[in-house]
């Protein structure tokens, strides 16, 4: 689902030591951050180790390891995650790369047999490095503007 | 004579809300304004940040939202996620707190029904009754595909509503538990973007032989379901995109002669109206509307039916808005045949 927009456009940097990049859960609702099964990321065809990629939602960033544990706190579908990973003796050089990254979700509510369906997604895009990444995109938290009647 | 509501599930509207073209409170006021309604349900790990933690003043603003869009709350989808921890299914303890603080907000926010997934055992369910008649809530479990009423955890829960016998438990037919075949947009759609005719068509064969078996009745029955629909994948020379096709229609396209939903027609309290294509003379070609409205209305149901436009897993072209509105047209069409017959 939604495999094309894991990816998200421009929000690759490319550093010295690294790289970082925002993704999207390709899933229609928010999951537990331990739902994050398999991420696996690439640059220019170099797939990095698990230990050198961290993963950062809601402003916490945790080790995969750290991350499988991690079923109290929850990936909002409309938030961004940040994946760094840190590269310090891969020199990438150009102004455009090519990333990849596959995620493989557990959907908590899909039991086959005791076993968690899990869903694999994988998507690769082409796009200009910048040198400072954006601010993720996050959704603000859950509210209501006042109505013109309470604000008056 | 009372027919059936109709609705709207959120659900529907995912691709504009996952690409922030919509957000939450605009999706209510769209349903409001091109009368998509009355019915509104959300599911609440998709809606609300946070949930099922609700903001102080967050109900109080959503009701007012609904109120002002004339619309009336009809459905609140919980999630049993019994997968939640990577290295253990939850025990029953924790599943029951997990579902419980998903009925407090529902109860909040002014919800008469919670839909509840198939990791609610029926002892499950009875603990969770007397919350529920506290709350003043409904609960429904979903009758989703690959189950249906015939699958043995449906026939367990039948059992114990009728030995229990209280108004507020209860099942959620899901109509896309009960198609006559694939949706013909599925294969279309993949056709165009060049998987090869050969493997869809044997996808589609392979649906159709299911068809004509009896419905599973376990996990190992579907698992071996999914192991076929990769066989075929892979003998078709097809890739880890195509395989979903086949193995999605496992999953998601249910056998179940759509008027046997009539035997559990008396603990129906609310409908899923999955619906994927609507044809050039307006009619659902997979989801026989005429049958399943016809036995909804000569049963006396008089709750919502949640249209939940399911065809934007592969159809990116057409609007979702526009497809709810035209399976809303449909279904007007056969119940006011119904009412008038």
């Amino acid at each position: 689902m939604f495999r094309e927009r894991i990816i998200v456009d421009g929000s690759l940097a490319v550093t010295a030591t690294g790289y970082r990049v925002a993704v999207r859960l390709p899933w229609y609702r928010a999951l537990p951050v331990s739902s994050i099964e398999q991420l696996d990321i690439g640059l220019d065809g170099v797939p990095a180790p698990a230990h050198a990629i961290t993963i950062d939602i809601n402003g916490h960033q945790r080790s995969l390891q750290d991350a499988a544990e991690d079923w109290d706190e929850v990936w909002y579908v409309l938030d961004d995650a940040i994946v760094r990973v840190e590269a310090p003796r891969t020199p990438f050089s150009g102004d455009r790369h090519e990333i990849e990254v596959t995620l493989g979700v557990r959907i908590p509510y899909l039991p086959v047999a005791g076993r968690p369906l899990i869903m694999t997604e994988r998507c690769v895009k082409t796009m200009p490095a910048l040198q400072q990444a954006p601010e993720p995109v996050v959704a603000p938290a859950s509210a209501f503007e006042p109505s013109k009647e309470t604000a008056k | 004579m009372s027919l059936p509501k109709l609705g709207v599930t959120l659900y529907s509207f995912t691709p504009y809300f996952h690409a922030r073209d919509y957000g939450f409170e605009d999706l209510v006021r769209i349903v409001g304004d091109r009368g998509l309604g009355p019915g509104l349900e959300i599911v609440g790990f998709q809606s609300i940040k946070g949930f099922p933690k609700l903001p102080d003043g967050f109900a109080a603003g959503f009701r007012r939202l609904v109120d002002d869009a004339g619309l009336e709350l009809s459905c609140l989808g919980a999630n049993a996620d019994a997968a939640l921890r990577q290295d253990r299914l939850l025990t029953e303890d924790e599943l029951v707190e997990y579902m419980l603080a998903q009925m407090e907000a529902a109860h909040t926010l002014g919800f008469p029904v919670v839909r509840v997934q198939h990791s609610v055992t029926p002892d499950l369910m009875e603990r969770l009754l007397p919350h529920a008649e506290r709350l003043g809530l409904t609960l429904g479990m979903e009758i989703h595909s690959p189950h249906s009423v015939h699958h043995p955890k449906m026939q367990a829960l039948l059992d114990r509503y009728e030995k229990l016998d209280s108004p507020r438990l209860g099942f959620i037919p899901d109509w896309g538990a009960s198609l006559t075949r694939l949706p013909p947009s599925l294969l279309a759609t993949y056709r165009a973007k060049g998987v090869p005719a050969a493997l869809l068509e044997a996808f589609d064969d392979q649906w159709n032989a299911f068809h004509r078996e009896p419905l599973i009745r376990d996990d190992a029955e579907q698992g071996a379901r999914f192991a076929r629909m990769r066989e075929i994948n892979e003998r078709h020379g097809g890739d880890d995109v195509s395989v979903r096709i086949g193995t999605n229609s496992v999953g998601l396209f249910g056998h179940m002669d759509p008027a046997d939903w009539k035997t559990i027609m008396p603990w129906v309290v609310h409908v899923h109206g999955k619906f994927y294509d609507i044809d050039a003379d307006g009619n659902e070609p997979s989801v026989p509307h005429d049958i399943l409205l016809r036995d909804l209305v000569q049963a006396g149901y008089h709750g919502y039916i949640s249209t939940e436009w399911e065809g934007w897993h592969w159809n990116d072209t057409d609007d979702p808005f526009e497809m709810v509105a035209a399976q809303h047209r449909l279904s007007e069409r056969v119940l006011a045949s119904l009412g008038a017959a």
